[in-house]
């Protein structure tokens, strides 16, 4: 049985030969992989760029105490930017299925309509759901606006549901009971951390302590973002987004307010997207300097 | 061309992609073929028929009995005038003679030709049709991108649109590669294989003719419906080998997906457990629609679902079994989801449910949902009492249906838009019949969302209609002062659809509800919210869009004359039922020459009057002042006006006006445009023999006053000017 660890390096491998810089997550809360800098910054402008990692992503409106055998607050997505999109984007999805041990003769699989949107980071994409024997295992996005920006050229974006794809590989009905590696199954290595968190989230997150952390992490982003430091300024971007999960997931935000908070991030979003697209501009592209003159 | 010489050939044309969302295709098919037909017409290329078939990954058209050419056709061209194409003395200029150049002809082979400007060079001469693979190269590709999606996207670098990249295009006529090219893709004759049945196989096809096959060996069904009925018939087969009595809960509109979202269908029947029973069936059936596109099973009686799901797997029946486990495993999760959401709900009463409301925003800056169900109770009161309840006073399952109508928004079920928040007002019903609600009840909270479409079934029952015609009058209302006004394709509230649902149910029940006072109600209602608008410029204005959606729906759904919807509307909108009944009954005169006379002469007030004329809401005055012999709206006697036609005219209205009345009073309004017709010759010989703008200015000013009295009169009933002869 191919453990949880060992899932993950063959994705790395798998990646790594098809050519993508393979990068470590990122160190801020990030609701999904597309807060990475990583995607978000780098699938604006001209430049090629092809990454893979992992992702701890956190949402912490889904814990649930461990209780629920398919939704926690923190998991791990593998998240794969190719830009601009290969013509066999999809051929290669599958392909590195076959490197987690899922042979596509055997099974059923599909890509079904799915386009996302985030209005928080004024992205948007059009895409597939990919079911592997009815489960949805993956997401393939094809990033058209990001930051409110016009995407050109166009990047895809992979994002495999670990969690679900290995309890479809190891047979396990609960996400606990996923055998990770070292002879430890998930739920021994995140069992106390998703149960405390689910309480924090639900219950302790001080409320006001957030709310002003929010509003200073706003200022602090626009002040950055304004002399163009661009990856400061966007980190900044980054925790307003997790406070306002936070406070939201706290029930402290009403309907009316949810609206508001949201274009706030969204309007630094845009404005980080923004101050990056210049900044690449003035470094003069580097990224596309150094594949001409390959 | 001679019958003989004649000899067709086959087109065939695949669009090869990504997969395309399973909502596009059936649009697309229809799309594409009709673009095709008409460049093949507009290119003189004729065939026998056309036939489209897709798949996710393509879409694939096959013309066959094509012309192998173009028909030779002869064409004319215009030249310059003769005298500028020749001199004085008769030599050619240069304008004649780089006229026939440019035709190809000599001088002396052009002809000559006769128009209003006089005579001119006429160029004759024969094109000569071209092969059909170089028409299709040039009037294929618009086609292919002419075919409109709703939602469309770029890929890579470039900047074609399409809902997902294109990734190959085939082309064949008989055996042959037609050279077109769709925007950067050059047609070929190779197209790719099912994704796992073949690996993505490329392969070669050698004609148009064995497209099918060819792909059939790569493990693709292109046929839509030959899939259909694979699937059609492999769940038939697998019911009956499990029970010959279970049936399969059909549904047209997911069986279209299905076939749609694969290339090769291998039908299975697949379990559930019966721990999941307690759901309603209709969680059970959206759980598995929504997020699994799986068929429900129902017992012999078509209704009791059985634990059991008819699904579709893409690909063969190679470890099928282990692809049933898969599914079944998922559906398990899912379920177990809805399950909680149940159980977690049922902890509530619908009254506790009802106090969360408070905080549940309904239009930002305009309340909660609490609110709003405050305010539908209060116009579910009034609708009851004028006309919506008939003699009875409400009932108390109506206010109590409008109290808990909403409380469904804050279950687990329904809220935060899951899969199954299209089960609203189901689930309120539900879990209201649960806490002991009456059945009365518990329909209206299912029902108040009804109709949920233009055609869509309808509340049945007064309790129920009331509940949702309050509640759509209250979103109108509310929605409109909020600023959510339906402008071209935008109607975010969908307030198109509700003022057309409360007129559907107006009509269903027969109902004459004053509609001018229900909008004025609930628009009060609302006005605490926006206290800066001008409310009564409001209500004119939603005034006006139900006066449109109601023209609409007469003439679009019920047929009725354009014309005659225009004359009844002004004066009856405000009682669809009424309006309806006025329009037939108008609609049988129209053609009618004593009529015509009539439309006419008020025709001819109105132009005489050049816009001084009554008010909507003078009509009413005007009509009794007739009652009383007649007279203008400042007392102005007609005693004066002495001439025969005008005298006689006066005396047939005041003598008609009874029974006018009555017959208006009785609702035959047949007999009231035939009394009113019956007027038509005397306006005729009323304009034929007195002289309206007389010398006289008092007299003059008089016979203005009594024609505004006229036109009011008729006005009354209907503006028969829209219908008058010449306004068609």
């Amino acid at each position: 049985m191919m453990e949880y660890q060992q899932m993950i390096a063959n994705l790395q491998k798998f990646w790594s030969d098809h050519g993508c810089v393979v990068v470590q997550p990122y160190n801020s809360e990030v609701g999904a992989g597309t807060f990475n800098p990583n995607t978000f910054l780098r699938a604006l402008g001209p430049e090629p760029w092809k990454v893979a990692y992992v992702e701890p992503s956190k949402r912490p409106k889904d814990g649930r105490y461990l209780e629920n055998p398919n939704r926690v607050h923190q998991f791990l997505q593998y998240q794969v930017i190719l830009k601009p999109n290969p013509a066999n984007s999809q051929e290669l999805y599958l392909e590195s299925l076959r490197s987690l041990g899922i042979e596509r003769e055997e099974h059923d699989i599909r890509f079904v309509e799915d386009d996302w949107e985030s209005p928080t980071l004024g992205a948007a994409g059009l895409g597939w759901e990919v079911w592997l024997d009815g489960m949805e295992v993956s997401q393939f996005t094809y990033f058209q606006q990001v930051g409110g920006i016009r995407c050109k050229p166009v990047s895809v974006e992979l994002t495999y549901g670990l969690l679900r794809l290995c309890m479809f590989i190891q047979g396990v009905d609960h996400l606990k009971d996923i055998v990770w590696g070292g002879g430890l199954t998930w739920g021994e290595v995140m069992g106390q951390f998703e149960r405390e968190y689910s309480a924090f989230n639900f219950e302790h997150a001080d409320v006001a302590l957030y709310r002003r952390h929010f509003d200073e992490k706003e200022a602090e982003a626009k002040t950055l973002l304004d002399v163009g430091l661009v990856h400061p300024g966007y980190d900044a971007v980054i925790k307003c987004s997790h406070m306002f999960n936070l406070l939201e997931a706290r029930g402290a935000i009403s309907v009316t307010e949810r609206t508001g908070y949201i274009a706030r991030v969204r309007n630094l979003a845009r404005q980080a997207a923004q101050a990056y697209v210049q900044s690449r501009e003035e470094l003069g592209y580097p990224l596309l300097k150094e594949k001409e003159s390959e | 061309m001679s019958q003989d010489t004649r000899s067709t050939r086959t087109f065939l044309l695949e669009i090869g992609s990504e997969e395309i969302p399973a909502r596009f295709i059936p649009g697309a098919m229809a799309d594409l073929q009709r673009l095709v037909e008409e460049a093949l017409q507009g290119a003189h290329l004729g065939w026998e028929n056309i036939h489209v078939m897709a798949t996710p990954r393509r879409m694939a058209l096959r013309v066959t009995g094509l012309d192998a050419r173009q028909p030779d056709r002869e064409l004319v061209i215009k030249g310059p005038p003769v005298k500028v194409a020749f001199g004085a003395d008769g030599t050619p200029t240069p304008a004649g003679q780089g006229f026939a150049r440019k035709a190809g002809l000599s001088l002396e082979e052009c002809e000559r030709g006769e128009d209003q400007r006089g005579e001119h060079l006429l160029a004759r001469k024969i094109e000569t049709g071209r092969p059909a693979a170089e028409v299709l190269a040039e009037v294929v590709p618009p086609a292919v991108l002419g075919v409109p999606f709703r939602k469309t996207m770029r890929w890579g670098d470039r900047d074609l649109e399409y809902p997902r990249p294109l990734q190959w295009i085939l082309a064949l006529l008989d055996e042959e590669v037609v050279p077109l090219k769709v925007d950067y893709l050059e047609a070929g004759r190779t197209t790719r294989g099912h994704r796992t049945l073949s690996m993505d196989e490329t392969i070669s096809v050698a004609r148009a003719q064995d497209y099918e096959e060819a792909l059939l060996k790569v493990g693709v069904i292109v046929d839509q419906d030959r899939r259909r009925a694979l699937v059609v018939e492999g769940h038939r087969q697998a019911l009956a080998d499990f029970d010959p009595s279970a049936r399969l809960v059909t549904d047209e509109e997911l069986l279209t997906e299905v076939v749609f979202l694969c290339e090769h269908p291998t039908p299975f029947l697949g379990a559930y457990g019966e721990d999941f029973t307690a759901l309603p069936a209709e969680v059970i059936t959206t759980a598995l629609k929504a997020h699994q596109r799986y068929f429900t099973v129902a017992g012999a009686d078509g209704h009791h679902l059985l634990p059991r799901f008819a699904a579709v797997r893409d690909g063969g029946t190679e470890h099928l079994a282990s692809v049933v486990a898969g599914n079944e495993r998922v559906l398990r999760a899912r379920l177990a989801d809805a399950l909680f959401y149940w159980n977690f709900d049922l902890k509530k009463t619908p009254d506790e449910r009802v106090a969360m409301l408070d905080t549940v925003t309904w239009l930002e800056g305009f309340g909660s949902v609490r609110e709003k169900t405050d305010r539908i109770g209060k116009l579910t009161a009034w609708l009851w009492e004028n006309g919506l309840g008939g003699e009875d006073a409400p009932p108390p399952a109506l206010a109590r249906a409008a109290a808990i109508c909403k409380s469904d928004l804050v279950s687990e079920m329904i809220k935060d838009g899951k899969e199954f928040t299209k089960l609203e007002g189901f689930i309120g019903a539900r879990y209201a019949a649960l806490a002991g609600e009456s059945d009365e009840v518990c329909a209206a909270i299912e029902q108040h969302y009804l109709p949920r479409s233009a055609r869509g079934k309808l509340p049945a029952g007064p309790v129920s209609a009331t509940l949702s015609v309050a509640d759509r009058l209250d979103n109108l209302a509310g929605c409109w002062l909020a600023g959510f006004v339906p402008t071209g394709a935008k109607d975010p509230y969908a307030l198109r659809r509700h003022v057309l649902a409360v007129i559907r149910i107006l009509m269903d029940r027969n109902c004459h509800l004053d509609l001018r006072g229900a909008l004025a109600l609930a628009l009060e209602q609302v006005a605490l919210f926006a206290p800066e608008k001008d409310h009564g410029a409001v209500l004119a204005e939603i005034e006006e869009f139900v006066k449109t959606r109601l023209a609409g729906h007469l003439t679009e759904n019920l047929g009725a004359d354009p014309d005659v919807v225009r004359a009844v509307l002004p004066v009856r909108w405000a009682d669809p039922v009424a309006a309806l009944a006025w329009v037939q009954a108008l609609a049988g005169y129209r053609d009618q020459a004593d009529f015509q006379l009539l439309a006419t002469g008020d025709k001819r007030c109105k132009n005489i009057l050049k816009g001084e004329v009554l008010e909507l809401d003078a009509l009413e005055d005007c009509l009794q002042r007739w009652a009383q012999g007649g007279s203008g709206a400042g007392g102005e006697d007609f005693s004066a006006l002495a001439e025969p036609a005008e005298r006689e005219l006066r005396e047939k209205i005041t003598a008609q006006l009874p029974e006018l009345m009555n017959s208006e009073k009785i609702g035959d309004f047949t007999s009231v445009f035939g009394i009113l017709s019956g007027l038509g010759p005397d306006i005729d010989r009323y304009f034929e023999e007195v002289r309206v703008n007389a010398e006289e200015p008092a007299i003059r000013t008089l016979r203005h006053v009594f024609l505004r009295e006229i036109h009011g009169l008729f006005s009354r009933y209907a503006d028969f000017t829209a219908v008058a002869p010449g306004e068609k």
